[in-house]
């Protein structure tokens, strides 16, 4: 790993530890009623559409299992949800223009659909007892509507970072 | 034991890794009695940023709170300026209405010949060389010069000058406001008129009183109908002083009128058909 790769985990590291401990916070301060965004989910949902779906995985085990060690419950599920969803991205960032802002929010908006499903299919097989429809009637529409919104504006500034001289792409993760 | 083909090892790895974290899964399934060195290293290593992202917010929601008070607080004291305005209002509405009623209830003891209008004053004459207060309503309203103007406590003074929508009105105390009047227990005759005091201020007085008749500081002193501008029978005052210079040969008193002519806001003009109209 050259130096140059190590900077930019460790800056992605602390992006990523920096939203985990913030993410509730910000999602709170910004909230609008049961509307609160998904910080977290963004990181492979951007991940995945400027780096590919390797990437976008990769990212979503790092931020899924951080997750899981925080909530100390069901370690791992958040690590196969979060993955599928960078996969998802991935997938859908190599079918479009990844230039086009709609695309963030498509993905973002599938991407807490997915990510909030798989997590409660996962969770209720080792016997979690939650409503799925209470989930998603009261939980996942209200916060994917508000990340999906809130996606095209972050990706813009992502976008023109992971697009600078000193993020290029040939020097992905 | 049969050879895996290179391209197989990446699915299975995923696929054992998977199978892992379902194992883990499982592990971690419900509430545990301890937490794993990872879990518990992770947590400790994020506690701090976590609680200062938690301060960081209470600060800005705090902020937020603080300029959404003070905006309510802004528009409540706007709220109580209103209200006290409108207490205000009411409590001017209730006053008025008080000395409306008093007006009234004076207008029914005046004689049948003399048509009272009411009459909101609108302006007053301060200087001191004339004493004069503006009324709303002149000519339109039939008024005319030299018609009687009285509110509920007594006589005011008689109208000097109409135009067509306000009227003058010379008030008691001005110098040319002469009225004939009459001491009303002992009736004797006189004349009450404005005049300015040593001090200054502009005082009542009543002149001609003949000479023999005692005088007592108290008496009422009432319009006494004589010259036609002044219906019989209206109070003016009471007599405070009773005094005389070297050699006159009439008393004269001092008068303390009944009317506040500082307080007037509504008056009765009393019309007649005697007065003479202008414009």
């Amino acid at each position: 790993m050259t130096q140059k790769r190590a900077v930019k985990l460790a800056i992605l590291a602390i992006l990523l530890v920096i939203f985990l401990a913030a993410n509730d916070s910000i999602a709170d301060l910004i909230r609008i009623g049961r509307f609160a965004p998904d910080f977290l989910l963004l990181f492979p949902v951007f991940a995945g559409l400027l780096r590919g779906r390797f990437a976008g995985c990769g990212v979503g085990a790092l931020v899924g299992l951080c997750h899981d060690l925080l909530i100390g419950r069901y370690i791992g599920a958040g690590v196969l949800a979060m993955g599928l969803v960078g996969l998802f991205s991935g997938w859908i960032g190599n079918k479009f223009f990844r230039e086009n802002y709609l695309l963030p929010m498509v993905a973002a908006a599938v991407g807490k659909l997915t990510a909030d499903l798989s997590y409660w299919v996962l969770i209720s097989i080792f016997g979690a007892k939650i409503s799925l429809k209470g989930t998603l009637l009261f939980y996942t529409l209200p916060s994917m509507l508000y990340t999906a919104i809130l996606a095209p504006f972050l990706y813009v500034l992502v976008y023109k970072l992971a697009d600078s001289r000193w993020f290029r792409e040939e020097d992905r993760f | 034991m049969p050879r895996l083909k290179k391209g197989k090892w990446p699915v299975l790895a995923i696929a054992a890794l998977i199978i892992l974290l379902l194992i883990c899964i499982h592990a971690t399934a419900g509430s545990r009695d301890r937490l794993s060195l990872a879990e518990r290293g992770f947590r400790d290593l994020m506690a701090p940023l976590q609680s200062g992202a938690i301060s960081v917010s209470e600060n800005l929601r705090d902020g937020s709170s603080a300029k959404k008070l003070a905006e309510e607080n802004a528009a409540l004291k706007e709220q109580v300026s209103a209200l006290q305005e409108a207490l205000m209002d009411q409590k001017e509405l209730a006053a008025e209405n008080k000395r409306l009623r008093l007006l009234l209830a004076y207008t029914e003891t005046l004689d049948e010949s003399w048509e009272p209008s009411v009459a909101r004053v609108i302006g007053r004459n301060t200087d001191n060389w004339y004493h004069t207060i503006t009324i709303k309503g002149g000519s339109n309203k039939g008024y005319r010069t030299n018609m009687p103007v009285v509110n509920s406590d007594g006589l005011v003074g008689r109208i000097s000058s109409v135009s067509r929508f306000t009227s003058e009105v010379m008030l008691l105390y001005d110098s040319d406001c002469a009225v004939a009047c009459l001491l009303e227990e002992s009736r004797t005759p006189g004349v009450v008129e404005g005049e300015l005091s040593a001090s200054g201020d502009a005082t009542l007085a009543m002149i001609h009183i003949p000479y023999g008749v005692e005088v007592m500081p108290g008496e009422t002193v009432i319009s006494s109908g004589l010259g036609e501008i002044f219906p019989a029978g209206i109070r003016i005052g009471s007599i405070v002083e009773v005094g005389s210079g070297a050699g006159d040969v009439m008393h004269r008193a001092t008068v303390d009128p009944f009317v506040d002519f500082d307080r007037l806001e509504e008056v009765i003009v009393l019309m007649t058909g005697t007065g003479e109209g202008e414009e």
